[in-house]
């Protein structure tokens, strides 16, 4: 009994932070993605959920394009105590970092991994006057020697195309934008023949009948494009997911993270608001410690060989 | 000497420099061709055009120079000093410090660059500017700053 | 006529006392944040995007549209009153608009910007109401190859920014091409001339960049040499504008929401060019254009009206066809997809009291800010009264703030005042900052349109030729250099006949 109490007494005395104090003050969402678009969204959402539960302020601090990579600093060198926290994501940990020169960081050993929130697919999509019918009708025309191309903005996008190239033995050429709404218009001017682009940021066009989808990059179809297949059932095993997660710097106690952990999943389990953002093709997906961290490491593993087999990779 | 202050070659150099700086630092980039131009091809080939343009100014500079005086390029070096400072200040002081003391700060040390300063004002408008922008700015619009140095 | 019913239920729509008063709100949040020099709309919206997340969409996104507008305006007051442009479309204002401050004339700049705005405002809200479907495929007719003419076109329009030696203005034009690769390349992702420093990824921020240029070399030249004070309080009238005024105003107007309306079209950098362009042509088409960089008040009115004329067209890629042009609609966009609402060609359909209520939101916000605005020309007249030596520390203090809200970076304000000190030398020399600009803003638009029209062509350079809209445009382009060379030669051929006689 007695020892039984010392070594609880000794127990409390050593851990520096204690699940049940924290939180004590406001958090910090640190959020290296322009405001107002989905994960920002997202990442506010969630912030005033725990806001509510806990009684303290979480904030949420913005760090768009090229202050990424600031913001993920901010995080690195923060105090593993669990008030600062990395809304990360592929671009920061797995597809980034792959054709990343300037990277600074290990993706895989200097956070902890706190939360899986969710995930959005790519879809590829065609021009109006571009011919082909179908997927297959697309890799018959370029390993005919057709030259095809997409229109694609930033890294991600490429690389996804090196992995549909890889897949399904189509020559894709892969034309860079800096925003996407050059890339509709090329696209409805038959300027290049289809386009690679999450699918948030094109299901209104989509449904407008103004682009047609030809695939989506998950294993499933997607609910909101029921008569759009799936890569994945014609190259088995093909998957290409723009996914999110919650991540803290490495080392984070272990009470703290599954404290964030139970906490984001009972937000993301919420019936309705998975069904809010799965209309807007964003899925929220909660996964357990041991899933995310096995996922991790096989995205950063399939990113870098894309990277390195398309001629991207960090040196 | 004279030749160096004049106003032409000095511009002139200052792009012939940066003409060349960047054609220099291009080398790490590919070139490519003109038909698949790489990263390097776009700032090489203006940065060239700039040179050019830079000789040609240094040439007029020099020549005009040559055949009778022009006003010599003359730096007030001290105010830009007191407003280097100033901004230092405030970057420095901003996190350890707080947006109030640094702002203090700031208005402090350019302040007393006009010639025609008078110390007192220096010192309300120091503190007035200070916590007028304290409050508008973290307050009234959300800026992610320290206000004090405590936080 | 249908479009006027239409217009008749928007007002209704847009006259509710929620509606106003939220329009009202955005727009002096908008004229605030557009008066504080570096916080720009972005960062506004973001965080106000939550609170019109509550709200319903129509009041929301009249919200959203007060803030914008409200920032376009409060942006032209300081580029006018300390040279302080914010942002791309301020800073062809702050060329003529500060040199009218100076003049003592702050008043009635002031005074043409807002009107020029407000006309070109309600003429661009009209062109959305009527003709904006059909202008929707004005759109179309735009791609790489198009583009890169068209900035050629400005290009070479624009020289006539500077005033001074013309050898001169084309090395800026050109150093400010290459200050622009700085950062990301697009076309192929590797990063140039960045050192390996991350806050460079992106390339300076052109707010940086313009209030370096301008505003703090301006204000390392106000501490050798402080401005005239006595001269503000010259003009009695100063307040509003004179008959001549008006009647040289007014024509520059009509031009510059002409040349708005049709380059806001176009997503992917037709804004940014239009008060570039309305610039060169108020310089070519007026009687004396050597007024121009002095303080001509058509360089104001013109390139004032244009970015508001297109910065409203700029909302008909985005309504019709859900294609945002600037970052801020893409904002905009977001706003309404959290409410279910997909922008394009449905929207008139299925939500017209969005659509038709936004319309009515744009005339009336742009009327809620003149009202707002003019008032407050006497009250910023009258802050230019005070001692220099007590406006400098608040401009430097502000600057330095603003500058750091862009990014919550340091390396931003130091990196402005870089440009301030290199401005003030280069100045001094006979160098003039407004060619930097426009080679940093459209240097990267024609490199990479350029090298995106070669890459789908396979390498084929024929495309600008073969296609009518590019070669159009290239054959202007070249036109308008042998305009520009043909003077040297008369004046060289005469220099010669009558050398001969």
């Amino acid at each position: 009994m007695f020892a039984r109490s010392i070594f609880l007494a000794l127990c409390v005395a050593g851990s520096p932070v204690l699940a049940q104090d924290y939180p004590d003050r406001s958090i910090t969402f640190v959020v290296p993605y322009p405001p107002g678009g989905t994960i920002d969204r997202l990442a506010r959402e969630l912030a005033d959920h725990l806001a509510q539960d806990w009684d303290q302020a979480v904030i949420v601090e913005n760090h768009a394009g090229g202050n990424a990579a600031v913001g993920v600093q901010n995080v690195l060198g923060a105090e593993p105590d669990g008030y600062t926290l990395l809304i990360g994501g592929g671009s920061t940990h797995s597809v980034g970092p792959a054709t990343d020169e300037n990277l600074t960081y290990d993706p895989i050993a200097d956070f902890t991994p706190v939360a899986y929130l969710g995930d959005t697919p790519m879809v590829l999509t065609a021009g109006p006057s571009f011919d082909a019918a179908d997927l297959p009708a697309i890799v018959a025309l370029s390993s005919g020697g057709e030259d095809l191309t997409y229109g694609s903005v930033g890294n991600s996008t490429v690389l996804a195309g090196e992995l549909i190239n890889r897949a399904t033995g189509t020559k894709l050429r892969h034309v860079n934008y800096k925003q996407f709404g050059p890339v509709l218009i090329d696209l409805v001017r038959g300027d290049v023949d289809m386009a690679i682009s999450s699918l948030s940021i094109v299901i209104g066009n989509i449904r407008q009948d103004m682009v047609r989808p030809i695939a989506v990059t998950s294993t499933e179809r997607s609910p909101l494009l029921p008569d759009v297949p799936a890569m994945a059932e014609t190259y088995p095993g093909f998957e290409v997911l723009i996914w999110f997660a919650l991540f803290g710097p490495a080392d984070l106690p272990e009470d703290i993270r599954t404290r964030l952990h139970d906490e984001t999943d009972a937000f993301l389990n919420d019936p309705a608001r998975k069904e809010r953002w799965a209309q807007e093709s964003f899925n929220l997906r909660p996964r357990s410690a041991e899933e995310f961290t096995t996922f991790i490491a096989a995205d950063v593993a399939k990113w870098q060989q894309a990277a390195e087999e398309a001629g991207l990779a960090a040196k | 000497m004279r030749l160096i202050r004049n106003k032409d070659v000095i511009s002139g150099a200052v792009f012939a420099i940066a003409a060349i700086a960047f054609m220099i630092q291009s080398r790490t980039l590919t070139f490519g061709s003109p038909m698949e131009m790489g990263p390097a091809f776009f700032p090489r080939v203006v940065g060239g055009m700039l040179l050019v343009l830079a000789i040609a100014i240094l040439a007029k500079g020099v020549t005009e120079e040559l055949r009778e005086p022009t006003e010599p390029l003359r730096l007030h070096v001290l105010p830009i000093f007191k407003v280097f400072v100033a901004v230092v200040v405030f970057v420095l002081a901003l996190r350890p410090l707080g947006l109030i003391l640094a702002s203090a700060l700031l208005v402090a040390i350019v302040g007393s660059a006009p010639k025609d300063r008078r110390w007192p004002e220096v010192a309300i408008s120091a503190v007035v500017l200070s916590v007028l922008s304290g409050f508008l700015f973290v307050h009234a619009l959300g800026l992610q700053a320290p206000l004090m140095p405590w936080r | 006529m249908d479009v006027l019913s239409n217009l008749a239920y928007g007002f209704e729509v847009a006259f509710s006392i929620q509606n106003l008063g939220f329009a009202f709100l955005g727009a002096l949040l908008g004229t605030l944040v557009g008066v504080l020099p570096g916080i720009g709309p972005v960062a506004t919206i973001s965080m106000l995007l939550p609170i019109t997340y509550v709200l319903s969409p129509v009041t929301g996104l009249i919200m959203l549209s007060g803030i914008y507008y409200g920032a376009q305006y409060g942006g032209s007051t300081t580029a006018i009153l300390v040279n302080l442009p914010g942002e791309s479309s301020s800073v062809v204002t702050a060329i003529d608009g500060h040199q009218m401050a100076k003049r003592g004339d702050a008043g009635a700049a002031l005074v043409v910007a807002a009107l020029g705005s407000l006309f070109a405002g309600v003429v661009g809200t009209l062109l959305i109401a009527v003709f904006g479907p059909v202008l929707a495929e004005v759109a179309f007719y735009f791609g790489a190859p198009e583009y890169f003419s068209l900035v050629v076109l400005g290009l070479l329009g624009s020289v006539v920014l500077a005033h001074g030696s013309a050898l001169k203005a084309v090395a800026m034009i050109l150093l400010g091409l290459m200050v622009g690769t700085i950062g990301t390349d697009v076309n192929s992702g590797a990063s140039r001339f960045t050192f390996g420093n991350l806050n460079l990824i992106d390339g300076f921020e052109i707010a940086v960049v313009a209030m370096g240029l301008f505003g703090i070399s301006e204000l390392l030249r106000n501490l050798e040499e402080p401005p005239l004070q006595n001269v503000v309080t010259r003009k009695v009238g100063g307040l509003w504008l004179s008959r001549k005024q008006f009647r040289e105003a007014a024509p520059a107007a009509i031009r510059g929401t002409t040349i708005g309306s049709i380059l806001g079209l176009l997503p992917g950098g037709g804004a940014v060019l239009s008060s570039f362009a309305s610039y060169a042509v108020e310089k070519r088409v007026a009687k004396d254009s050597s007024i121009f960089g002095k303080g001509a008040i058509q360089g104001v009115a013109g390139p004032e009206a244009a970015n508001n004329a297109a910065a409203q067209t700029s909302f008909i890629p985005m309504l019709t066809l859900g294609i945002p042009a600037t970052s801020t609609m893409a904002l905009m966009v977001g706003a309404m997809t959290v409410h279910n609402i997909q922008p394009g060609p449905m929207i008139m359909q299925n939500q017209p009291e969005l659509f038709w209520g936004l319309i009515a939101s744009m005339v009336i916000g742009n009327l809620i800010l003149v009202i707002l605005n003019l008032p407050l020309v006497g009250l910023w007249v009258r802050l230019l009264k005070i001692p220099y030596r007590l406006l400098l520390p608040a401009i430097l203090l502000f600057t330095a703030i603003g500058l750091f809200s862009l990014g919550n970076s340091t390396f931003d304000v130091m990196a402005a005042f870089g440009f301030g000190v290199f401005g003030y030398v280069i100045a001094k020399c006979g160098c003039e900052p407004a060619p930097f600009i426009l080679g940093f803003i459209l240097g990267p638009l024609l490199e990479e349109n350029l090298r995106r029209a070669l890459t789908i062509s396979q390498g084929d350079p024929a495309v600008f030729f073969t296609r009518p809209v590019s070669l159009g445009l290239l054959i202007a382009a070249a036109c308008l250099l042998v305009l520009m060379v043909a003077p040297a030669f008369r004046r060289n051929r005469e220099e010669i006949f009558q050398e001969a006689d």
